[in-house]
Parts: structure tokens; C-alpha cells; sequence
């Protein structure tokens, strides 16, 4: 279609400059005065023709959006139980990476398209909004801590570990949502100098009974970061009796000593 | 070829009032061309001849098809302000071949 176009504007360049030179003579030859009124007719055709083709192509880049954003919704479960894991984080964030590509493509087509046809498709504003919230998921996503595996940890804290009282190395940040499936948490260490001397983060979710038993529900361990510390866990909480316990263990301890000391803050709602 | 093609329409589409006046020229331009299928339309040669007398019949052929278009184009533009490059176009086409006529009313004949 370009190709075309190109070609026919071509074509019509030489009419021009053969008609400025030689001026209207050229009309007195019967080949060359139909040629040229043949290219000038195609080049009015063509004209139709290439502006319906962006105009379709408006419409399909809309309905291309439509598709794309009919089909996710951010804040499902699956989403929430992906980012609970390592490996669904880093596939979550590839995915979200190419979404936030194709949905920038498609705001520059059009953008374009719009230019070229004049009308517009009013979906514009809205793709803003997506691309937006789709960097938001993509940062949101990255700054949670990397989870790490288990196996290399648990052996270091086989003996138990040793506790007393809520830590005030870091600052704990609540869940604002505490109904949900899913919750996220923070934590933000008040003097980051002691990120260089903290062996791993541990969370640790245990349910308390009638006994005083304490059975642990849930536990992960993570790569400490600077600023803040995201987390994201399966709603335990919910669930009566049931207590949640981040924190971290030195390096100078973990794998040192018998009983490590974990230095720890407590929630529950 | 296909970088041109790309190079070409990214340029269209980030001056867009520079390409409209393209289109609108083009348009008149070719709404122009058309007058060469009348032998006695003679455009603004009747003018011409007294500012520029004593010139070559291809010079004021010239002069006709520089100047015609280019009126033609910018009425089009700053009357009916073309809001896409179709009507931008046509507007150019139309407007020229509106002088067309009105200089063939005023005599723009050989006579």
C-alpha cells in the first residue's frame, strides 16, 4: 500500500516538473496528456483508498486494545498467588514487561492514526491510564523481596532460634488491606549501615491452641534490600489465633551458633 | 525503502499542519493539472502579460502553474481548515479547480 503510494507521488513529481519545463505543449500529445490524466485520477483514488486503510487500521488497533485489556484483570488471585512466589515473579514481571510494550506500540499507532484520519478513537486517554498502571504493577512487583530457597537456610536454624521482644531495627508497615486473600506487608530498616551484617530475612506465620502449642503455618526466607522491604503472603492471618513474625538473623550467628538470635517483630489483626 | 517509508511518516505525523498545507497543495496541484485538457484556458496569463510583457508562452505557463496551486492551497487551508489529510486534499483540489473556473469567467481566454 505504501509502496504504492510512494509511487504514484512519484510519478506525479515527474508530471510536475515535466509540465513546468515544457508547460502546456506537453498537453499536445495525446500519449503524454493521458498518462497524466490517468496518474492524476489514480493519484485521486489512491488518496480514498489510503486514508480508508488507516481509518480500518484505527479501528483495529482499538479493537486490539479491547482485546488486551478485556482479558486481565491485575487484581485476581492468580495474580496475587503468582507474586507470592520467586518464580512467578519473575514471570509475572516478564509478561507484564510485554504487555507494557504492546500497549505503548498501540498508543503510538494511534496517536498516528489519528493525525492521519482526524477523527478520533477516544480510547487514548484510557491506554494512558493502562500503560500507567501497568508501570505501577511492574515497580510494585520488582520491589518485592527476593524469595529464596528455603533448603540452604533451615539447617543453620534446625536447633530453634532464640527471641524476646519486638525488634527496633526496621519499622514495620501494616497491610492496608486485611480482608483480602492476599496480603502485602513492609518493613524498612531504620539504620541500613546493619543490611551488610544481616544474614537473610525470615518470616514466619504460627497458629497458637487452646494448649498453647505453637504450629507453624508458614515460613520463607528472603534477600534483604535497601528502602523498602515488600512482602507478599497468603492471608493467614485471617484465621484465628494466628500470628505472623518477620525479622532476620545476623551473619555473625546464622550457621555459628546453636540458637541464633532472631531478631523479630510480631503481627497479628 | 522501507526506512524512507517510515522516516516519511513519522514526519507527517509530527508536523501536522505542515503536512496538511503538503496535502492541500498536492491537491491543487493536481486540480491544476487537469486545465491542461482545456486548449484555451489561459489562467492568469492575461496579468501576467502586463507585469512581465514580451515573455515566452512556456514562462507564462510557468507562472500559472506556481501561482494558481498556491492560491488555491491557501484559501483551501485558511477557509475551510482541513482537519485530515483526505479533506485537507480535496480542499486544495476543489478551491483550484473553483479559480479554474472564476478565470475562465473573467476571460482568461485567448481571445
Amino acid at each position: 500500500m505504501h509502496f504504492l503510494f510512494l509511487l504514484i507521488g512519484l510519478i506525479d513529481i515527474l508530471i510536475f516538473v515535466v509540465y513546468f519545463i515544457k508547460g502546456k505543449s506537453v498537453g499536445r500529445n495525446k500519449i503524454q496528456r493521458y498518462f497524466a490524466l490517468a496518474v492524476m485520477l489514480l493519484s485521486i483514488v489512491l488518496v480514498f483508498v489510503v486514508f480508508s486503510y488507516y481509518e480500518k487500521e484505527l479501528h483495529d488497533e482499538v479493537s486490539r486494545l479491547r482485546d488486551m485489556t478485556d482479558s486481565t484483570n491485575y487484581r485476581a488471585e492468580r495474580i496475587d498467588s503468582i507474586l507470592a512466589q520467586q518464580k512467578g515473579r519473575e514471570l509475572l514481571l516478564d509478561s507484564l514487561s510485554k504487555r507494557n510494550d504492546e500497549l505503548e506500540t498501540i498508543l503510538q499507532n494511534l496517536q498516528k492514526h489519528e493525525k492521519i484520519t482526524g477523527s478520533k478513537s477516544g480510547v487514548v486517554p484510557q491506554l494512558q491510564e493502562y500503560i500507567k498502571e501497568t508501570k505501577q504493577e511492574i515497580n510494585k512487583t520488582k520491589t518485592y523481596n527476593e524469595m529464596l530457597n528455603p533448603s540452604e537456610y533451615w539447617n543453620a536454624i534446625k536447633n530453634g532460634y532464640t527471641y524476646s521482644g519486638n525488634t527496633t531495627a526496621f519499622t514495620f508497615y501494616p497491610p492496608y488491606k486485611t480482608s483480602e486473600n492476599y496480603i502485602d506487608f513492609s518493613i524498612r530498616f531504620n539504620n541500613e549501615e546493619i543490611l551488610e551484617k544481616i544474614a537473610v530475612l525470615f518470616l514466619e506465620v504460627y497458629r497458637e491452641d487452646s494448649d498453647g502449642k505453637r504450629y507453624m503455618v508458614y515460613s520463607a526466607f528472603y534477600r534483604p534490600q535497601s528502602g523498602l522491604n515488600n512482602f507478599m503472603i497468603h492471608n493467614y492471618l485471617q484465621q484465628s489465633n494466628t500470628t505472623m513474625m518477620i525479622g532476620f538473623f545476623w551473619k555473625s550467628e546464622l550457621g555459628k551458633v546453636e540458637t541464633p538470635s532472631y531478631e523479630k517483630y510480631s503481627y497479628h489483626f | 525503502m522501507v526506512m524512507l517509508i517510515d522516516i516519511l511518516y513519522d514526519f507527517l505525523t509530527t508536523h501536522v499542519r505542515l503536512t496538511l498545507l503538503l496535502f492541500s497543495w498536492i491537491g491543487a496541484l493536481i486540480g491544476h493539472m487537469l486545465s491542461i485538457y482545456d486548449k484555451d484556458f489561459k489562467g492568469i496569463h492575461f496579468i501576467m502579460a502586463r507585469l512581465f510583457p514580451n515573455k515566452k508562452e512556456v514562462f507564462y505557463d510557468r507562472m500559472d502553474f506556481i501561482l494558481l496551486p498556491l492560491i488555491g492551497c491557501v484559501l483551501a487551508f485558511i477557509l475551510i481548515e482541513p482537519s485530515n489529510f483526505k479533506t485537507a486534499f480535496f480542499s486544495g483540489l476543489t478551491w483550484s479547480g473553483t479559480l479554474v473556473a472564476l478565470l475562465k469567467q473573467k476571460g482568461g481566454h485567448n481571445d
